[in-house]
Protein backbone atom coordinates (compact mmCIF):
# COMPACT_ATOMS: atom_id res chain seq x y z
CA UNK A 1 0.00 0.00 0.00
CA UNK A 2 1.23 3.50 -0.72
CA UNK A 3 0.21 6.86 0.65
CA UNK A 4 -2.26 7.53 -2.15
CA UNK A 5 -4.08 4.27 -1.76
CA UNK A 6 -4.17 4.74 2.03
CA UNK A 7 -5.88 8.14 1.75
CA UNK A 8 -8.30 7.01 -0.92
CA UNK A 9 -9.40 4.03 1.15
CA UNK A 10 -9.77 6.06 4.33
CA UNK A 11 -11.78 8.79 2.63
CA UNK A 12 -13.95 6.21 0.84
CA UNK A 13 -15.09 4.98 4.25
CA UNK A 14 -13.39 6.42 7.35
CA UNK A 15 -15.11 3.94 9.65
CA UNK A 16 -14.37 0.78 7.76
CA UNK A 17 -10.66 0.18 8.31
CA UNK A 18 -9.30 -3.27 7.73
CA UNK A 19 -6.21 -4.70 9.42
CA UNK A 20 -3.95 -3.77 6.51
CA UNK A 21 -5.00 -0.13 6.70
CA UNK A 22 -4.58 -0.02 10.48
CA UNK A 23 -1.10 -1.54 10.30
CA UNK A 24 -0.07 0.99 7.66
CA UNK A 25 -1.52 3.87 9.71
CA UNK A 26 0.29 2.78 12.87
CA UNK A 27 3.61 3.33 11.13
CA UNK A 28 3.14 7.09 11.18
CA UNK A 29 1.59 9.67 13.51
CA UNK A 30 0.48 11.76 10.55
CA UNK A 31 -1.45 8.83 9.09
CA UNK A 32 -3.18 8.22 12.42
CA UNK A 33 -4.04 11.90 12.54
CA UNK A 34 -5.39 11.67 9.00
CA UNK A 35 -7.76 8.89 10.06
CA UNK A 36 -8.93 10.82 13.13
CA UNK A 37 -9.50 13.93 11.07
CA UNK A 38 -11.43 11.97 8.42
CA UNK A 39 -13.63 10.33 11.05
CA UNK A 40 -14.33 13.66 12.74
CA UNK A 41 -15.26 15.22 9.41
CA UNK A 42 -17.47 12.27 8.60
CA UNK A 43 -19.38 12.83 11.81
CA UNK A 44 -20.01 16.40 10.64
CA UNK A 45 -21.31 15.07 7.33
CA UNK A 46 -23.64 12.65 9.10
CA UNK A 47 -24.95 15.44 11.34
CA UNK A 48 -25.45 17.68 8.29
CA UNK A 49 -27.57 15.18 6.39
CA UNK A 50 -29.62 14.23 9.46
CA UNK A 51 -32.65 16.41 8.61
CA UNK A 52 -35.86 16.06 10.58
CA UNK A 53 -38.60 13.79 9.29
CA UNK A 54 -42.10 15.20 8.60
CA UNK A 55 -44.49 14.37 11.40
CA UNK A 56 -46.62 11.28 10.83
CA UNK A 57 -44.90 10.42 7.56
CA UNK A 58 -45.15 6.69 8.18
CA UNK A 59 -48.84 7.03 9.07
CA UNK A 60 -49.54 8.94 5.84
CA UNK A 61 -47.65 6.40 3.76
CA UNK A 62 -49.62 3.51 5.21
CA UNK A 63 -52.91 5.43 4.93
CA UNK A 64 -52.38 6.13 1.25
CA UNK A 65 -51.50 2.52 0.53
CA UNK A 66 -54.51 1.25 2.47
CA UNK A 67 -56.88 3.47 0.56
CA UNK A 68 -55.39 2.49 -2.75
CA UNK A 69 -55.72 -1.16 -1.82
CA UNK A 70 -59.40 -0.69 -0.90
CA UNK A 71 -60.07 1.16 -4.12
CA UNK A 72 -58.44 -1.61 -6.10
CA UNK A 73 -60.59 -4.22 -4.37
CA UNK A 74 -63.76 -2.24 -5.03
CA UNK A 75 -62.83 -1.88 -8.69
CA UNK A 76 -62.34 -5.63 -9.01
CA UNK A 77 -65.77 -6.24 -7.44
CA UNK A 78 -67.39 -3.70 -9.72
CA UNK A 79 -65.92 -5.32 -12.84
CA UNK A 80 -67.28 -8.71 -11.80
CA UNK A 81 -70.85 -7.49 -11.37
CA UNK A 82 -71.08 -5.04 -14.27
CA UNK A 83 -73.67 -6.23 -16.82
CA UNK A 84 -75.30 -3.25 -18.53
CA UNK A 85 -77.53 -3.74 -21.63
CA UNK A 86 -75.84 -2.65 -24.90
CA UNK A 87 -78.35 0.06 -25.88
CA UNK A 88 -77.60 2.03 -22.73
CA UNK A 89 -74.23 2.85 -24.24
CA UNK A 90 -75.90 4.80 -27.07
CA UNK A 91 -78.18 6.66 -24.71
CA UNK A 92 -75.26 7.43 -22.42
CA UNK A 93 -73.28 8.90 -25.34
CA UNK A 94 -76.16 11.20 -26.31
CA UNK A 95 -76.60 12.36 -22.73
CA UNK A 96 -72.87 12.94 -22.42
CA UNK A 97 -72.79 15.18 -25.54
CA UNK A 98 -75.76 17.24 -24.35
CA UNK A 99 -74.25 17.53 -20.88
CA UNK A 100 -70.73 18.39 -22.01
CA UNK A 101 -71.11 22.16 -22.13
CA UNK A 102 -73.27 21.98 -18.99
CA UNK A 103 -70.67 20.18 -16.97
CA UNK A 104 -67.29 21.26 -18.22
CA UNK A 105 -66.94 24.64 -16.50
CA UNK A 106 -68.48 23.59 -13.21
CA UNK A 107 -66.74 20.22 -13.13
CA UNK A 108 -63.36 21.83 -13.58
CA UNK A 109 -63.93 23.98 -10.51
CA UNK A 110 -65.26 21.10 -8.43
CA UNK A 111 -62.51 18.79 -9.58
CA UNK A 112 -59.88 21.20 -8.40
CA UNK A 113 -61.69 21.66 -5.11
CA UNK A 114 -61.83 17.89 -4.67
CA UNK A 115 -58.12 17.47 -5.33
CA UNK A 116 -57.30 20.23 -2.85
CA UNK A 117 -59.59 18.69 -0.24
CA UNK A 118 -58.02 15.23 -0.59
CA UNK A 119 -54.51 16.62 -0.40
CA UNK A 120 -55.52 18.63 2.67
CA UNK A 121 -56.87 15.50 4.35
CA UNK A 122 -53.80 13.42 3.47
CA UNK A 123 -51.57 16.09 4.96
CA UNK A 124 -53.36 15.89 8.29
CA UNK A 125 -53.65 12.17 9.02
CA UNK A 126 -53.75 12.88 12.77
CA UNK A 127 -57.29 14.22 12.22
CA UNK A 128 -58.58 10.74 11.36
CA UNK A 129 -56.99 9.24 14.46
CA UNK A 130 -57.95 11.98 16.90
CA UNK A 131 -60.17 10.99 19.77
CA UNK A 132 -61.47 14.33 20.99
CA UNK A 133 -64.98 14.98 22.22
CA UNK A 134 -66.51 18.20 20.97
CA UNK A 135 -69.85 19.60 22.09
CA UNK A 136 -72.57 21.32 20.10
CA UNK A 137 -71.33 24.62 21.50
CA UNK A 138 -67.78 23.91 20.32
CA UNK A 139 -69.00 23.15 16.81
CA UNK A 140 -71.30 26.18 16.59
CA UNK A 141 -68.60 28.43 17.98
CA UNK A 142 -66.51 27.62 14.89
CA UNK A 143 -69.29 27.30 12.32
CA UNK A 144 -70.77 30.65 13.31
CA UNK A 145 -67.56 32.38 12.21
CA UNK A 146 -68.32 31.29 8.65
CA UNK A 147 -72.07 31.78 8.88
CA UNK A 148 -73.29 28.33 9.84
CA UNK A 149 -75.19 26.72 12.72
CA UNK A 150 -76.40 23.25 13.64
CA UNK A 151 -79.27 22.46 16.03
CA UNK A 152 -77.98 19.09 17.21
CA UNK A 153 -74.86 16.99 16.73
CA UNK A 154 -75.40 14.31 14.05
CA UNK A 155 -72.77 12.04 15.55
CA UNK A 156 -69.64 12.14 17.66
CA UNK A 157 -67.17 14.83 16.60
CA UNK A 158 -63.62 13.67 17.27
CA UNK A 159 -61.73 16.42 15.46
CA UNK A 160 -62.58 20.09 15.02
CA UNK A 161 -60.23 22.77 13.70
CA UNK A 162 -60.15 25.86 11.60
CA UNK A 163 -58.07 25.44 8.49
CA UNK A 164 -56.85 27.69 5.74
CA UNK A 165 -58.32 26.31 2.55
CA UNK A 166 -57.00 28.08 -0.49
CA UNK A 167 -57.08 31.39 1.40
CA UNK A 168 -60.54 30.89 2.96
CA UNK A 169 -61.00 30.28 6.68
CA UNK A 170 -62.78 26.95 6.74
CA UNK A 171 -63.84 24.39 9.30
CA UNK A 172 -62.42 20.86 9.30
CA UNK A 173 -64.49 18.33 11.21
CA UNK A 174 -64.28 14.56 11.60
CA UNK A 175 -67.26 12.46 12.67
CA UNK A 176 -66.62 9.11 14.28
CA UNK A 177 -68.88 6.23 13.22
CA UNK A 178 -68.77 2.52 13.99
CA UNK A 179 -67.67 1.82 10.42
CA UNK A 180 -65.03 4.51 10.16
CA UNK A 181 -64.43 8.26 10.18
CA UNK A 182 -66.07 10.79 7.88
CA UNK A 183 -64.29 14.05 7.20
CA UNK A 184 -66.35 17.16 6.47
CA UNK A 185 -64.85 20.44 5.30
CA UNK A 186 -67.06 23.54 5.40
CA UNK A 187 -65.56 25.99 2.91
CA UNK A 188 -67.03 29.43 2.25
CA UNK A 189 -67.33 29.80 -1.49
CA UNK A 190 -68.43 32.62 -3.76
CA UNK A 191 -68.32 30.33 -6.77
CA UNK A 192 -71.72 30.17 -8.48
CA UNK A 193 -72.89 28.83 -11.79
CA UNK A 194 -76.34 28.16 -13.26
CA UNK A 195 -75.08 24.61 -13.72
CA UNK A 196 -73.79 23.95 -10.20
CA UNK A 197 -74.95 20.46 -9.25
CA UNK A 198 -76.41 19.89 -5.79
CA UNK A 199 -73.67 17.34 -5.24
CA UNK A 200 -70.44 16.44 -7.01
CA UNK A 201 -69.04 12.98 -6.53
CA UNK A 202 -65.34 12.25 -6.76
CA UNK A 203 -62.68 9.69 -6.05
CA UNK A 204 -59.10 10.97 -5.78
CA UNK A 205 -56.15 8.94 -4.59
CA UNK A 206 -58.58 6.23 -3.46
CA UNK A 207 -60.59 8.59 -1.28
CA UNK A 208 -64.35 8.79 -1.89
CA UNK A 209 -65.92 12.17 -1.65
CA UNK A 210 -68.88 14.39 -2.39
CA UNK A 211 -69.12 18.13 -2.63
CA UNK A 212 -72.46 19.62 -1.64
CA UNK A 213 -73.29 23.20 -2.52
CA UNK A 214 -75.39 24.92 0.12
CA UNK A 215 -75.93 28.64 0.52
CA UNK A 216 -72.50 30.24 0.09
CA UNK A 217 -70.54 27.19 1.16
CA UNK A 218 -69.15 24.02 -0.24
CA UNK A 219 -69.35 21.06 2.10
CA UNK A 220 -66.78 18.44 1.18
CA UNK A 221 -67.38 14.99 2.61
CA UNK A 222 -64.60 12.38 2.43
CA UNK A 223 -64.36 8.82 3.59
CA UNK A 224 -62.93 5.44 2.61
CA UNK A 225 -66.57 4.24 2.65
CA UNK A 226 -68.87 5.96 0.13
CA UNK A 227 -72.03 4.79 1.92
CA UNK A 228 -71.01 6.64 5.05
CA UNK A 229 -70.87 9.91 3.13
CA UNK A 230 -74.50 9.81 2.04
CA UNK A 231 -75.62 8.74 5.50
CA UNK A 232 -73.68 11.48 7.30
CA UNK A 233 -74.87 14.12 4.85
CA UNK A 234 -78.51 13.15 5.42
CA UNK A 235 -78.08 13.51 9.18
CA UNK A 236 -76.23 16.82 8.94
CA UNK A 237 -78.61 18.31 6.36
CA UNK A 238 -81.51 17.91 8.80
CA UNK A 239 -79.84 20.06 11.43
CA UNK A 240 -77.67 22.52 9.50
CA UNK A 241 -78.65 26.07 8.63
CA UNK A 242 -76.79 28.95 7.02
CA UNK B 1 -48.73 -15.09 1.78
CA UNK B 2 -52.26 -13.93 2.57
CA UNK B 3 -53.36 -10.30 2.50
CA UNK B 4 -53.10 -9.76 6.26
CA UNK B 5 -49.52 -11.09 6.34
CA UNK B 6 -48.62 -9.03 3.30
CA UNK B 7 -50.04 -5.88 4.90
CA UNK B 8 -48.09 -6.53 8.12
CA UNK B 9 -44.90 -7.11 6.16
CA UNK B 10 -45.46 -3.90 4.23
CA UNK B 11 -46.15 -1.83 7.34
CA UNK B 12 -43.00 -3.20 8.97
CA UNK B 13 -40.95 -2.08 5.96
CA UNK B 14 -42.49 1.39 6.16
CA UNK B 15 -41.74 1.73 9.88
CA UNK B 16 -38.15 0.54 9.50
CA UNK B 17 -37.09 2.39 6.36
CA UNK B 18 -39.22 5.51 5.92
CA UNK B 19 -36.78 7.82 7.73
CA UNK B 20 -33.72 6.77 5.73
CA UNK B 21 -35.65 6.91 2.49
CA UNK B 22 -36.99 10.38 3.29
CA UNK B 23 -33.57 11.75 4.17
CA UNK B 24 -32.05 10.27 1.02
CA UNK B 25 -34.91 11.67 -1.08
CA UNK B 26 -34.52 15.07 0.58
CA UNK B 27 -30.87 15.36 -0.44
CA UNK B 28 -31.58 13.92 -3.85
CA UNK B 29 -34.53 16.18 -4.67
CA UNK B 30 -33.39 19.18 -2.61
CA UNK B 31 -36.99 19.85 -1.62
CA UNK B 32 -38.91 18.59 1.43
CA UNK B 33 -42.36 18.26 -0.13
CA UNK B 34 -41.06 16.64 -3.30
CA UNK B 35 -39.05 14.25 -1.12
CA UNK B 36 -42.24 13.25 0.68
CA UNK B 37 -44.05 12.67 -2.61
CA UNK B 38 -41.19 10.52 -3.87
CA UNK B 39 -41.24 8.47 -0.67
CA UNK B 40 -45.01 7.98 -1.00
CA UNK B 41 -44.65 6.78 -4.58
CA UNK B 42 -41.72 4.55 -3.61
CA UNK B 43 -43.73 2.75 -0.98
CA UNK B 44 -46.79 2.44 -3.22
CA UNK B 45 -44.65 0.82 -5.86
CA UNK B 46 -43.05 -1.38 -3.24
CA UNK B 47 -46.51 -2.53 -2.16
CA UNK B 48 -47.47 -3.44 -5.71
CA UNK B 49 -44.32 -5.52 -6.22
CA UNK B 50 -43.84 -6.76 -2.66
CA UNK B 51 -44.13 -10.37 -3.75
CA UNK B 52 -40.91 -9.97 -5.75
CA UNK B 53 -38.90 -9.24 -2.59
CA UNK B 54 -37.74 -12.71 -1.65
CA UNK B 55 -35.01 -11.84 0.85
CA UNK B 56 -35.68 -9.41 3.71
CA UNK B 57 -31.95 -8.63 3.90
CA UNK B 58 -32.20 -7.14 0.42
CA UNK B 59 -35.14 -4.88 1.39
CA UNK B 60 -33.03 -1.79 1.96
CA UNK B 61 -31.24 -1.96 -1.40
CA UNK B 62 -34.55 -2.81 -3.10
CA UNK B 63 -36.31 0.23 -1.62
CA UNK B 64 -33.47 2.62 -2.43
CA UNK B 65 -33.42 1.30 -6.00
CA UNK B 66 -37.17 1.95 -6.33
CA UNK B 67 -36.76 5.42 -4.88
CA UNK B 68 -34.06 6.36 -7.39
CA UNK B 69 -36.34 5.24 -10.20
CA UNK B 70 -39.29 7.17 -8.80
CA UNK B 71 -37.12 10.25 -8.49
CA UNK B 72 -36.18 9.90 -12.15
CA UNK B 73 -39.91 9.69 -13.02
CA UNK B 74 -41.13 12.55 -10.84
CA UNK B 75 -41.07 15.18 -13.53
CA UNK B 76 -43.84 13.26 -15.27
CA UNK B 77 -46.18 13.57 -12.31
CA UNK B 78 -48.33 16.62 -11.46
CA UNK B 79 -47.37 18.21 -8.17
CA UNK B 80 -49.59 20.07 -5.68
CA UNK B 81 -47.96 22.23 -3.08
CA UNK B 82 -49.98 22.29 0.16
CA UNK B 83 -47.28 23.38 2.52
CA UNK B 84 -48.39 26.24 4.78
CA UNK B 85 -44.90 26.64 6.24
CA UNK B 86 -42.18 28.78 4.81
CA UNK B 87 -39.58 27.11 2.62
CA UNK B 88 -37.23 25.11 4.79
CA UNK B 89 -33.81 26.57 5.30
CA UNK B 90 -30.76 24.46 4.95
CA UNK B 91 -29.95 24.79 8.64
CA UNK B 92 -31.38 21.84 10.55
CA UNK B 93 -29.35 21.33 13.72
CA UNK B 94 -29.67 21.37 17.46
CA UNK B 95 -26.15 22.69 17.84
CA UNK B 96 -25.87 25.34 20.50
CA UNK B 97 -23.07 27.45 19.06
CA UNK B 98 -23.53 29.84 16.19
CA UNK B 99 -20.15 28.89 14.81
CA UNK B 100 -21.21 25.26 14.63
CA UNK B 101 -24.49 26.29 13.02
CA UNK B 102 -22.71 28.34 10.38
CA UNK B 103 -20.32 25.51 9.64
CA UNK B 104 -23.18 23.03 9.34
CA UNK B 105 -25.11 25.15 6.92
CA UNK B 106 -22.04 25.71 4.75
CA UNK B 107 -21.44 21.99 4.74
CA UNK B 108 -25.10 21.34 3.92
CA UNK B 109 -24.85 23.76 1.02
CA UNK B 110 -21.74 22.04 -0.21
CA UNK B 111 -23.40 18.64 -0.01
CA UNK B 112 -26.36 19.98 -2.01
CA UNK B 113 -23.98 21.29 -4.64
CA UNK B 114 -22.04 18.07 -5.06
CA UNK B 115 -22.60 16.55 -8.48
CA UNK B 116 -25.23 13.81 -8.28
CA UNK B 117 -22.72 11.13 -9.29
CA UNK B 118 -20.78 11.88 -6.09
CA UNK B 119 -23.67 12.91 -3.84
CA UNK B 120 -25.73 9.76 -4.33
CA UNK B 121 -23.11 7.20 -3.29
CA UNK B 122 -22.17 9.37 -0.30
CA UNK B 123 -25.80 9.66 0.82
CA UNK B 124 -26.41 5.96 0.38
CA UNK B 125 -23.42 5.28 2.61
CA UNK B 126 -23.97 7.85 5.39
CA UNK B 127 -27.79 7.87 5.43
CA UNK B 128 -28.58 4.37 4.26
CA UNK B 129 -25.61 2.67 5.87
CA UNK B 130 -25.09 0.84 2.58
CA UNK B 131 -21.92 -1.10 1.88
CA UNK B 132 -19.89 -0.60 -1.25
CA UNK B 133 -21.47 -3.70 -2.78
CA UNK B 134 -25.00 -2.45 -1.97
CA UNK B 135 -24.28 0.97 -3.44
CA UNK B 136 -22.94 -0.68 -6.58
CA UNK B 137 -26.11 -2.75 -6.90
CA UNK B 138 -28.42 0.22 -6.31
CA UNK B 139 -26.63 2.56 -8.70
CA UNK B 140 -25.62 0.02 -11.33
CA UNK B 141 -21.94 0.95 -11.00
CA UNK B 142 -19.07 -1.39 -10.27
CA UNK B 143 -17.66 -1.35 -6.76
CA UNK B 144 -14.35 0.26 -7.68
CA UNK B 145 -16.17 3.18 -9.26
CA UNK B 146 -18.35 3.51 -6.15
CA UNK B 147 -15.32 3.67 -3.85
CA UNK B 148 -13.62 6.24 -6.09
CA UNK B 149 -16.71 8.43 -6.06
CA UNK B 150 -16.99 8.18 -2.27
CA UNK B 151 -13.39 9.27 -1.93
CA UNK B 152 -13.87 12.18 -4.35
CA UNK B 153 -17.08 13.30 -2.63
CA UNK B 154 -15.42 13.51 0.79
CA UNK B 155 -12.27 15.01 -0.66
CA UNK B 156 -14.22 17.75 -2.40
CA UNK B 157 -16.30 18.53 0.70
CA UNK B 158 -13.19 18.64 2.86
CA UNK B 159 -11.30 20.98 0.60
CA UNK B 160 -14.31 23.29 0.19
CA UNK B 161 -14.65 23.60 3.94
CA UNK B 162 -11.01 23.88 4.87
CA UNK B 163 -9.80 25.54 1.71
CA UNK B 164 -6.98 23.06 1.49
CA UNK B 165 -6.41 20.45 -1.11
CA UNK B 166 -5.62 16.94 -0.02
CA UNK B 167 -3.13 16.16 -2.68
CA UNK B 168 -0.53 13.47 -2.60
CA UNK B 169 2.31 13.59 -5.03
CA UNK B 170 1.34 11.77 -8.19
CA UNK B 171 -2.42 11.96 -7.55
CA UNK B 172 -4.40 13.56 -10.34
CA UNK B 173 -6.70 16.32 -9.03
CA UNK B 174 -10.41 16.39 -9.85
Amino acid sequence: MDELEFRRRVLANPFELDDELIRFANQSASRQQFIKSAQCFDKNIRDAVDVSIPEDLAVRVILKQTMQRQASLRQQESQKTSNKPWYLAGIATLVAIISLAYAIYTASHHNQLAEHAVAHMLHEPSALQADGTYTLEDVNSMLSKIGGKIDSLPGKVTYLRYCDFDGEQSVHMVFHTKVGPVTVLFIPSQFSSPFTPSSYKFNHQSINGRIYSFANTKQVYMSANATLIARQHRKLAQTLSW
Amino acid sequence: MNTVQKQKRYEALVQVYHKELYRFAYWLCKDASIAEDVVQETFLRAWRSLDSLQDEKAAKSWLFTILRRENARRFERKQFDYSDVEQETLVDTTSSSLEDTLELSVLQRNIMQLAAEYREPLLLQVIGGCTGEEIAQITGLNKNTVMTRLYRARNQLKEQLTGTKDLVKGEPYG
